[in-house]
């Protein structure tokens, strides 16, 4: 990052391509937390799963709409509930465009995602991070580092197909299937 | 106490990853663990004193093999339990007279060993996880990765994939494995020996074998292209089910990689050809000149975490340790040096697994002695299992829990889990590696090993268990075991990501690519190719029973679901009642709904699921998992080679119960 560049906190990137649905990161979560915050959701008529858990968007609207300021943006660029200050009143929920925050009911407050805060201050990556079996969950400590990861990634694709066409046509007839 | 779990970040294998079975481990701590011996009294269970369960068990056993010989008794090991519990247990049925020893191995990966001794004269992987990463094709076979070995799965074959490897997936469901292939081929279930040769008959045809290795390291070629003359692709579409355009698409990808993996596991190991189709799979590695070249992994990759380690230690009817033939006399010389005895007192070949039951259930077996296994739910054809072991005169069970299979036990013995002691584990790329001890055993359950050395102890065999630690007996597997010389316990407990067999000596780094010399260890050093022929699966569907069954594995539930059935976490996301997979036209045809109860039943037994009605089976098809007791359905016709039963296929029909469960 360069400096003096607006800061924009990490997140956990999600990549479907990569998911195989085994919920090992909302066992781990919920081993963590009590209540999971992250939930595997398999799209069948696609074959296709997905994690979906907090994106501790920019505008986050969660932190816009909570009346008694529960909802907040730490230092680290995590949007967290305060349990102490939460009435569960779930309008966090209600503005939530990804279904995210959740009801703790023996708590009777609000419960979402922190980014595994406390694990993060201590120089660990967040859990579900940590335990995902093909990192198909990576975590991103800014979002301008997941650009430079993408293109990177998209120039190799293309460097390869490139390569592989050359390599296939080298290596089969033309005349097989 | 139990603190909880933390990851191994830098460990070489797992790389700190944990699927959702490792993120819960509370079954450990569980309330319902095993405490103390417990008697079964006509009143119900009755805690008894170790020596008072001892005593019993081992007059009992005495006293049957005084009576009656030795073969009267049955021994099944444990593929959960340390290499040094194995293989005091192999020696403790084997002194004590009987032949029969043997484990889960037998259900799961018996025709892996049979089929790969046959071809390359060794019952494992060929190469270490980590040469997948080279590979260029991965070919999987029956074996639904992502579900069952998620780290294996995510840590190396879709990364491979991610460097530009293509995988292809031979099964009859599509899993979420399948989903993640480059090219799926949907094949009947118990097809895979036609589909195997479909694929090598167009890499003979289009000039795809590696001639070199066929020539130089090989024999019986000429032989096994008769194998491939029945099947043209028209014949093989016709059989399996599958598009002749996707075999050929999937013989040509595997045709033109230079460096390739063949894996494969229960899906085609389960069946009665089951020994064939991995010896296919074998010779298909061969085709391409793939064994011992660096990039290619060849192998079943196995289900328990010491299914490999069990093995090796000679927990099967056919084999001692090292996988010396139980009937070859010559060579046992050895082994009765080692353990001090005359060759006459050690037994031959014994019963299986299966055959087992059936001597139990015919009165011939008349006691049986089972640790952590769990047969009442994981054998085929239960309702037969519960009748052999209700026959049974006397039953000891040594578990973490009152399993399905305790309860039909007279005395049952608490043993600690794998956190609770220390041993080696052999995992599936052939590593050995130490387990250190983190809690204490709950109550007064205690180690395996130490149970099963005071049980020798007992039955007067004591000078021939002379062992006060794991470490003792892996010092004389070290001499016993060839492959296992080297990995001495000072050496294993301080390498990290263990040592892969074989390892003949303390100063040899371990072997991560088996015949890179390629020197095989068949009779004649060669790899072997032979005759295959298909006999088609033991039951075929009728007008009575229309639909082929088959089973599958949920990534969430560990086999019998003993320990992840007490694991919380696991337990609220797996559990019962089971589902099983149904395409739409038959839900349709058969008036099934989405959501609704239905029974599936075979010629052995009825289960009831709930109807999932998706297209990601074939409409002749139906899955269903297996860990809630669906084993009440499948066959036990036995592969004749390996013995293995064919739990993959079997004829069935579907009922619907009820509109929604």
């Amino acid at each position: 990052m360069m400096a003096g560049e607006e800061f924009l906190g990490p997140t956990i990137v999600i990549d479907p391509r990569l998911c195989i649905g085994c919920r090992a990161c909302e066992v781990a979560c919920e081993r963590e937390h009590g209540i999971p915050h992250i939930s595997v959701d398999f799209v069948e008529h696609m074959r296709m799963f997905v994690a979906l858990n907090c994106r501790h968007c920019a505008k986050a609207p969660c932190v816009t709409v909570c009346p008694v300021e529960a909802c907040r943006r730490t230092p680290e660029g995590a949007v967290v509930i305060n349990p102490i200050l939460c009435i569960g009143c779930r309008l966090c929920g209600v503005v939530c465009p990804f279904g995210i925050p959740v009801y703790d009911h023996r708590r009777k407050i609000m419960v979402k995602c922190d980014l595994c805060i406390d694990r993060l201050r201590e120089g660990k990556l967040p859990l579900c991070v940590t335990t995902c079996p093909t990192d198909a969950l990576k975590y991103v400590p800014a979002y301008e580092e997941l650009v430079r990861e993408r293109r990177r990634e998209t120039a190799e694709k293309i460097i390869r197909a490139t390569m592989e066409f050359e390599e296939v046509a080298r290596r089969i007839p033309l005349a097989s299937p | 106490m139990f603190a909880g779990i933390d990851y191994w970040l830098d460990h070489p294998i797992n790389r700190g990853k944990l699927c959702p079975k490792g993120n819960d481990v509370s079954f450990l701590v569980s309330e319902k663990r095993l405490r103390r011996p417990l008697k079964r009294t006509e009143s119900g269970w009755k805690e008894i004193s170790w020596s008072e369960a001892l005593r019993e068990v081992c007059e009992r056993l005495r006293d049957y093999a005084k009576k009656y010989g030795g073969d009267v008794i049955g021994f099944l090991s444990s593929a959960k339990c340390y290499n040094e519990e194995n293989y005091v247990m192999q020696k403790l049925a084997r002194l004590l007279g009987s032949p029969n020893i043997d484990h889960c191995a037998r259900l799961c990966h018996a025709a892996t060993v049979h089929g790969l001794i046959r071809t390359v004269g060794a019952g494992a992987i060929s190469a270490t996880f980590d040469q997948v990463l080279d590979s260029e094709v991965i070919f999987i076979v029956g074996w639904n990765a992502a579900a069952t070995h998620p780290v294996f799965f995510g840590q190396y074959i879709l990364k491979a994939k991610q460097r530009g490897a293509k995988i292809i997936v031979a099964d009859p469901v599509v899993s979420e494995t399948a989903m993640k292939a480059d090219l799926h081929l949907q094949h009947r279930p118990g097809t895979d020996l036609p589909l195997i040769l479909g694929i090598a008959r167009v890499l003979v045809e289009e000039n795809l074998v590696d001639r070199e290795f066929v020539e130089k390291y090989s024999v019986g070629f000429e032989e096994f292209l008769k194998s491939l003359e029945p099947w043209t692709l028209e014949r093989v579409e016709q059989v399996t089910g599958v598009d002749r355009k996707l075999i050929k698409q999937a013989a040509l990808l595997i045709g033109n990689a230079e460096r390739g993996s063949i894996l494969w596991a229960m899906g085609t190991t389960q069946q009665v050809n089951g020994s064939m189709n991995v010896a296919a799979l074998a010779m298909l590695g061969a085709l391409r000149g793939w064994w011992g070249k660096p990039g290619c992994a060849i192998g079943g990759v196995r289900g328990q975490n010491n299914v490999q380690g069990a093995c090796d230690m000679g927990a099967l009817a056919e084999f001692y340790p090292g996988y010396v033939r139980a009937d070859d006399r010559s060579a046992l010389g050895r082994i009765a040096d080692a353990w001090g005895v005359e060759l006459d007192a050690l037994p031959g070949r014994g019963l299986t697994v299966v055959e087992m039951m059936h001597a139990a259930y015919e009165g011939k077996l008349k006691a049986m002695y089972i640790m952590g296994e769990n047969p009442a739910v994981s054998d085929p054809n239960l309702h037969h299992v519960w009748e052999a072991l209700k026959k049974l005169e006397f039953l000891v069970v040594q578990d973490i829990f009152l399993t399905e299979t305790a309860q039909f036990a007279d005395i049952v013995l608490p043993a600690a889990a794998w956190a609770e002691k220390e041993g080696t584990f052999t995992n599936a790329d052939r590593r050995v590696q130490w387990s250190f001890k983190a809690l204490d055993p709950p109550g007064e359950a205690r180690p395996d090993l130490w149970i099963l050395v005071q049980v020798a102890k007992g039955v007067g065999l004591e000078r021939f268990f002379p062992y006060t630690s794991p470490e003792d007996v892996l010092r004389e597997i070290n001499k016993v075991v060839p492959a296992y010389a080297g990995i001495t316990p000072e050496r294993v407990k301080n390498t990290p990501g263990g040592i892969p067999w074989p390892c003949p000596s303390p100063d040899h780094p371990g072997t991560k690519i088996l015949f890179s010399n390629r020197v095989f260890r068949t009779p004649s050093k060669r790899f072997t190719f032979f005759k295959l022929e298909w006999k088609g699966p033991a039951e075929t569907p009728d007008d009575e029973y229309p639909l082929i069954l088959t089973t599958m594995r949920l990534v969430g539930s560990f086999h019998t679901h003993t320990m992840t059935g007490n694991a919380p976490l696991l337990a609220k996301r797996w559990s019962p009642p089971g589902y099983v997979l149904i395409h739409p036209d038959t839900a349709k045809k058969y008036g099934v709904e989405h959501g609704a109860r239905v029974a599936i039943e075979t010629r052995r037994g009825r289960y009831e699921a709930i109807a999932y009605v998706t297209d990601r089976v074939r409409p002749d098809v139906i899955a269903v998992p297996w860990h809630f007791g669906a084993n009440v359905l499948t066959n036990d016709a036995l592969d004749e080679i390996s013995k293995e039963p064919e739990y993959k296929v079997a004829a069935a029909r579907i009922i619907p119960l009820s509109r929604r469960w």
